[in-house]
């Protein structure tokens, strides 16, 4: 009996590479089969958590191997595991080949086009976000590049849902608001003197030198990009038989949040009210309208809304939440969880309370010298720092000083209201010095 | 006379291209998206210039690898004629 188990156990081999040649049912067994990708990735993130970086990284590295095998070298599943190498590499601060893994990133994803152009959206989102990280590092000299690389791709995934679904097609929405938020981080770059490009050809490694623009002519370019763009979604919503004129009386509430932030108050003051009336025409309650508009909220959103509801619940009643995503721009906020670094999550933070001003121009008139109408917080009280720290309370009202907040309305004027609260998450790479003693 | 003279003038003139003239030369966000998907060597600029015996400016566009040329040669230009 015995003999005859251990004969079988040694012919089994055998019979088994027959039965695969022969075109049997059995399936095909790979010898990378065994370490399945997603394990290591699994393994892989159990080492970011332990800052092991330098492991998580061969751990990745492997797992995208294992990725091409089982399902090919264009294979979509590999994006999974490249995500979390560029992490890996961008938590070492291996800036070179982390541009390479991105470069692949791109090429892997641009093959994905022809076989599932959702799935190459999906995954143009996720090096979108991976860009983005790249950009907010305060350590990276190359910080802006990668904001530029961001702001392309949003542009190249805009021309490509032209070319496939229309150019009024409402998938453009978000990628268009997403060239609108890439603009206000780079008015908000802080190190920048002026906007200089640099680049290479495939053919010539020298570098190739974009045109070197003054701040103020690339402040109105930004401005006028954002503007072009936030006009365009209103005009697809307005026209999108998916889409309502309640979302082109919403998209009007960007545009006019858009003017604010480059000081156009009175033109943002006129598309408020024109919003406003819009909504009221629609038949919405002028109680749900005075909540809407009675809640301030710091701009530019993160994300655009496109119907009411979605827009009311975003607008909690409790104090609102700024999260700052980087000291490279200052006065944003973090665009998304997902662009999150990898450091420890906001340990620093700061509830103020504060009341919404609106301040006339006839108030501001200072030494002969014109204010425009302006819109701020006033009667700022800091009402608890965390760690409790008398710098994390200058440091807060500092930079509140950069936020710009939604103005509220009442019956479409601006009018004085408070108090709102504000829980202020300082950026995780802001060095404080914050003494340990408090 | 007058009428031939008339005539003549009618037939010299250029008759400016009818419609907007912002038209003319591509949006800022027009010229950024033709940008993303280009080479390098192939993007476009635009900008103000003042044309020569004016001071309104006009907005042009031109290849990124044209401004470089041209300011390469001006460069050596004015090399030449300071050496």
């Amino acid at each position: 009996m015995l003999r005859l188990l251990i004969f079988s156990l040694l012919s089994w081999p055998a019979s088994y590479s027959l039965a695969q040649e022969a075109g049997s049912p059995f399936p095909y067994r790979s010898a990378y089969e065994e370490m399945r990708s997603e394990q290591l990735i699994a393994q892989g993130l159990l080492q970011m958590e332990a800052r092991d970086y330098s492991n998580a990284e061969k751990t990745f590295l492997d797992a995208v191997q294992i990725a091409k095998v089982n399902y090919g070298l264009r294979a979509p599943q590999q994006r999974a595991a490249l995500v979390h190498v560029i992490e890996a590499q961008l938590a070492q601060e291996k800036w070179q080949l982390a541009s390479n893994q991105i470069s692949y990133f791109e090429w892997l994803n641009n093959e994905i086009y022809l076989r599932d152009f959702y799935d190459y959206l999906r995954g143009t989102k996720q090096l979108s976000e991976l860009l983005y990280r790249a950009s907010a590092d305060a350590g990276n000299s190359n910080s802006t590049r990668y904001l530029i690389l961001a702001k392309n791709l949003s542009w190249r995934a805009i021309s490509s849902i032209e070319a496939t679904l229309g150019e009024t097609d409402i998938e453009l929405v978000p990628w268009l608001y997403d060239v609108a938020l890439a603009h206000y981080y780079q008015v908000s770059l802080i190190k920048r003197r002026s906007l200089l490009s640099k680049d290479t050809t495939q053919s010539d490694p020298t570098e190739f030198h974009g045109w070197t623009m003054a701040k103020s002519e690339s402040l109105r370019i930004s401005y006028r990009i954002g503007r072009d763009v936030l006009s365009r979604i209103q005009q697809i919503v307005s026209s999108s038989e998916d889409s309502s004129a309640e979302a082109s009386a919403l998209a009007m509430l960007y545009q006019a949040d858009w003017e604010l932030l480059f000081s156009h108050e009175v033109a943002a003051m006129a598309l408020y009210r024109e919003a406003s009336l819009q909504l009221s025409e629609l038949g919405v309650a002028s109680e749900r309208l005075d909540l809407l508009f009675g809640r301030p909220r710091v701009l530019p959103d993160s994300v655009i809304y496109t119907r009411l509801d979605e827009l009311e619940a975003a607008l909690v009643a409790g104090p609102i939440e700024f999260r700052a995503w980087t000291p490279n721009y200052p006065g944003a906020q973090l665009p998304s969880a997902n662009v999150a670094g990898t450091d420890a999550p906001w340990p620093t933070s700061a509830l103020i309370e504060f009341t919404m001003v609106p301040m006339p121009a006839i108030e501001l008139q200072n030494n002969r010298r014109f204010i425009k109408l302006g819109f701020g917080l006033g009667n700022i009280e800091v009402i608890q720092t965390t760690p409790p720290d008398m710098i994390l309370d200058d440091e807060v009202r500092y930079q509140i000083s950069l936020l710009q907040l939604r103005p509220t309305l009442k019956n479409s004027s601006p009018v004085e209201m408070g108090k709102f609260q504000l829980h202020y998450y300082f950026a995780p790479q802001q060095n404080l010095s914050i003494n340990e003693e408090g | 006379m007058p009428f031939l003279l008339l005539l003549a003038w009618q037939a010299c003139t250029v008759s400016r291209p009818e419609g907007n003239s912002a038209k003319f030369t591509p949006t800022d966000a027009e010229v950024e998206q033709y940008n993303a998907r280009v080479a390098p060597e192939e993007r476009i600029v635009c900008r103000l210039e003042k044309p020569v015996g004016t001071y309104i400016s006009k907005r042009v566009c031109r290849l990124q690898a044209d401004v470089d040329a041209t300011s390469t040669l001006h460069r050596q230009q004015l090399r030449r004629v300071l050496n």
